[in-house]
């Protein structure tokens, strides 16, 4: 298969506008639900990410961040000057997921890197403020095959981390999520069933495992989709995650052939000229910029009514590119194989592909040392609570105290901060400082702190007896943490 | 067959976005968190149940009682003031006692009202500040309802008028009226959230029988370990005892000056594990055969109760002396009462699915 082949831009249109839509859409609800001001301007502590230190929320200034992330999501669904405000986009959002990793997610980051690759992505070719006027009709092949690699990787990868014993032969943590459910209409009942438990466990990893292999081919193309929505309707009824089914839903898409977006932007189109002819003026104006750019997408609708007539109409999407490709040999020329966004997306994916891996470089248990638990879309795989105080001993005296680091922290920061390694760490050295006097020696800090794990008992995590200000973020966590008395298998 | 199936799935694409509509819908207004609905409960555990016993059996009568011991407390300061004397005073120093008491058993619960209008910090905030109760006091005219006052208020200020040395509440007018116009607030108080749940908040608080950080059980199940882990066990106990600080703190006791902080303490205590054996915690644990290393959890909780009133079995009434004589057995009671923590925080918590944070958030 050669990549370079040209294809239709309308796939990367589609992708582009919901891909916006669903951005803006995001941070009006963030916004509207009050989480700029609780998560970023209420704590007065932010954990950071290793060598992120010096990213930090900016005070009222962080609701101008935030509508600069809003802003240049609109742009970029309207395709007004796309590569710049991607660009603004990425740099805005990813600060934003920098500024304090207690609210680090898997599909934020899914978010980050898929605005990354959007970048060096011709997603504005057509149907977009930029095209009017300009007829781009192709576009090379692999900037739409690369999509559907970066989401497939999100499911493949989110199955494979599945495969342990927990998730497979004990049902957990969906064993002690979903009985919590019972007053969701219909399924309340079932969920307190054990079996239901099991169902829910080995048909959540069958459905990651195998649904971008059933969206890529084209047989089984719609029933994956249909089973995209149904799969993200589902947990979002289930479970509190807020845009994520949506985004996905809207990136499946990708997997469609291009005959399907163009039927969607032209069915777009006539939904702003409807509103035109309501005189519906003021909703219209959105829609007329892409209007004015009929041009560029009739320019390449006309080509496939020519491949239609040519009887090639159930041809694969491989070999209609070709004939594309057979009626603009030009473009095809001009092409090199090695564009710079091609190696950078290439680069991209290969991180995509490899980052997720990094835990094995690690020893112990991951679900216990979280080393490498992170950007690896494992997800949903732990319900893991703690309980967390430091114990500060003062270097002269010898005396001890305990200190709460609720006084510091808020609740959702605290429910963090007890379970997870690098916070505990990270606070342990805050803590010391902050009862340092003047002139003294660093006081030791010890934790004192207990992990319950997908439905064992609680056990005891950090090492009490370990003052953690002789550790740093390089020290082994089995060097410091209590070690795990279980064994997960799996991988 | 194959082939069928797929011209089948083929022909019912077209409509099934139709079909999907509805589900898309569904799924954009409901609330995961759900907690309008009067949906069918599990059949072996009422939730909505467990809720109009926390309602009907614990935490109205807890506010009626508190309500009866403090109108026996305030007929007893009516007496004494108009009748100064030895006997009075130790009439109304007993119905003090009785009202504290009954506090104890209302305190893990204050929540709705009690949590909006602070009436824990307005009536047990301890140490009190004895020179602005004296300055009160002799001005005569002090506005209990600045924040500044809440250390001039509630129990530990009643308790300084009526138990400090050299007090001077027989020989003090002012100091009279004081007691009479801390009591006359009190009672405010209670009447405040009391009237509140009579009225419509009871029924508010059975509907809301829901899974999430704002839902009935949720945020009473928080209210309640927060209460045992900052005012039970820090509180009265491991603050003292200098578990915060680098040496033990005896004046900040509950009942300083009348020397009972272990009954106040067990009253507490045992208002705690009656709600989690009697009122169906435990039972809601033991439907869902919560088992941590194969033993029910709710026997590990219930043993965790017993082992702390052990170990508080030999303390002296008044746990100033106890930090001064032995401060060694108070460590080692707040050792025990920290395992209940995790073992209810952590564990309890976790099995319940309980939305720790006041605040939804997303997750994964």
């Amino acid at each position: 298969m050669n990549c370079q082949l040209p294809t239709s831009p309308a796939p990367l249109a589609v992708f582009r506008i919901g891909f916006g839509l669903m951005m803006a859409l995001s941070i009006v609800r963030f916004w509207a639900n009050g989480w700029i001001e609780k998560l970023y301007l209420e704590p007065t502590y932010f954990f950071s990410y290793q060598y992120f230190e010096w990213v930090k929320p900016l005070g009222s200034w962080t609701y101008l961040l935030f509508g600069t992330a809003f802003i240049s999501a609109l742009m970029v669904m309207l395709g007004w000057k796309y590569r710049l405000a991607i660009v603004i986009f990425f740099l805005s959002f990813t600060y934003i997921e920098l500024m304090d990793k207690t609210t680090y997610l898997n599909h934020y980051y899914f978010i980050t890197l898929l605005s990354f690759v959007l970048i060096w992505l011709p997603a504005a070719a057509c149907f977009s403020m930029d095209a009017r006027g300009r007829k781009v009709h192709y576009i090379p092949r692999w900037t739409i095959d690369s999509l559907k690699i970066f989401v497939g990787v999100v499911y493949f990868y989110a199955g494979l981390a599945k495969l342990n014993s927990d998730w497979l032969l004990e049902a957990q943590p969906l064993a002690i999520w979903l009985p919590a459910k019972y007053n969701i209409p219909l399924l309340g009942d079932l969920l307190q069933q054990r079996w239901v438990h099991y169902g829910f466990a080995w048909s959540g990893a069958a459905y990651d495992l195998l649904i971008p292999f059933l969206l890529f081919w084209r047989p089984t193309r719609v029933f994956a989709f249909v089973m995209v929505v149904v799969f993200h309707v589902l947990t979002r009824v289930l479970f509190p995650i807020g845009m994520f089914p949506y985004i996905m839903i809207v990136s499946a898409l990708i997997f469609f052939d291009e005959g399907v977006h163009e039927r969607l932007l032209t069915s777009f189109q006539k939904v702003g000229v409807a509103f035109k002819h309501k005189g519906l003026r003021g909703i219209s104006i959105l829609f007329r910029k892409y209007w004015r750019s009929k041009n560029a997408i009739h320019q390449v609708a006309r080509p496939q009514v020519q491949i239609k007539d040519e009887r090639a109409v159930n041809d694969t999407l491989g070999n209609s590119a070709k004939m594309y490709f057979r009626r603009s040999t030009g473009y095809y020329k001009k092409q090199s194989a090695l564009t710079p966004s091609a190696i950078i997306v290439s680069l991209t994916l290969l991180a995509h592909l490899t980052l997720p891996w990094r835990y094995a470089l690690h020893p112990g248990e991951l679900f216990w040392t979280e080393e490498g638990y992170r950007f690896s879309w494992r997800v949903m795989l732990m319900e893991k609570a703690g309980y967390l105080t430091y114990q500060v001993e003062d270097p002269s005296s010898g005396k001890r105290r305990s200190v709460d680091p609720g006084r510091y922290l808020t609740t959702f920061q605290q429910k963090q901060l007890a379970s997870q390694p690098d916070f505990i760490l990270e606070f342990a050295h805050f803590i010391a400082a902050e009862h340092q006097i003047n002139g003294e020696p660093l006081p030791a800090v010890f934790a004192e702190s207990y992990v319950a794990l997908n439905g064992r008992g609680s056990r005891v995590y950090v090492n009490p007896g370990i003052n953690l200000t002789t550790i740093t973020t390089n020290t082994p966590r089995v060097a410091w943490l209590m070690p795990f008395e279980d064994e997960i298998y799996g991988l | 067959m194959f082939f069928f199936i797929l011209q089948l799935i083929k022909a019912m694409s077209r409509y099934l976005i139709l079909l999907l509509l509805p589900l898309l819908t569904y799924s954009a207004c409901s609330n995961p968190a759900g907690s309008d609905d009067d949906d069918p409960m599990m059949p072996s555990f009422d939730r909505r149940e467990m809720l109009k016993t926390w309602a009907d059996e614990v935490i109205i009568p807890a506010h009626n009682d508190f309500e009866a011991n403090l109108e026996a407390m305030a007929a007893a300061n009516e007496a004494f003031s108009l009748n100064p004397g030895a006997e009075t005073l130790t009439e109304f120093q007993n119905r003090f006692k009785a009202a504290y008491l009954s506090f104890q058993r209302l305190d893990p619960f204050l929540i709705g009202k009690g949590e909006e209008i602070r009436m824990r910090e307005l009536l047990n905030t301890y140490p009190a500040n004895v020179d602005l109760i004296q300055e009160n006091a002799d001005s005569g005219a002090a506005n209990l309802d600045l924040p500044s006052n809440t250390v001039a208020q509630g129990f530990p200020a009643l308790e300084f008028l009526l138990h400090a040395e050299n007090n001077q509440l027989l020989t003090n007018a002012n100091h009279r009226a004081y007691a009479t116009a801390l009591i006359d607030r009190m009672l405010l108080l209670n009447e405040t959230v009391l009237t509140d749940w009579n009225g419509t908040y009871r029924d508010l608080f059975i509907q809301n029988d829901g899974n999430s950080a704002t839902a009935s059980i949720d945020r009473t199940i928080n209210d309640y370990i927060f209460h045992y882990e900052k005012f039970l066990r820090a509180g009265k106990v491991g603050i003292p005892a200098g578990v915060f600080s680098d040496d033990p703190l005896a004046d900040r006791v509950e009942a300083l000056y009348a020397g009972y902080s272990k009954e106040l303490f067990l009253e507490a205590l045992s208002a705690s594990r009656d709600f989690f054996t009697n009122r169906g915690l435990k039972e809601y644990l033991d439907v869902l055969n919560v088992r941590r290393d194969g033993e029910l959890l709710s026997s590990q909780i219930e043993a965790q109760f017993a082992v702390i009133l052990e170990a508080s079995a030999a303390l002296t009434d008044s746990f100033a002396e106890q930090v001064e004589v032995d401060n060694v057995q108070l460590l080692g009671l707040y050792d025990e009462m920290q395992r209940l923590v995790v073992l209810m925080k952590v564990d309890m918590v976790q099995a319940l699915s309980i939305n720790i944070d006041y605040v939804d958030a997303d997750g994964d």
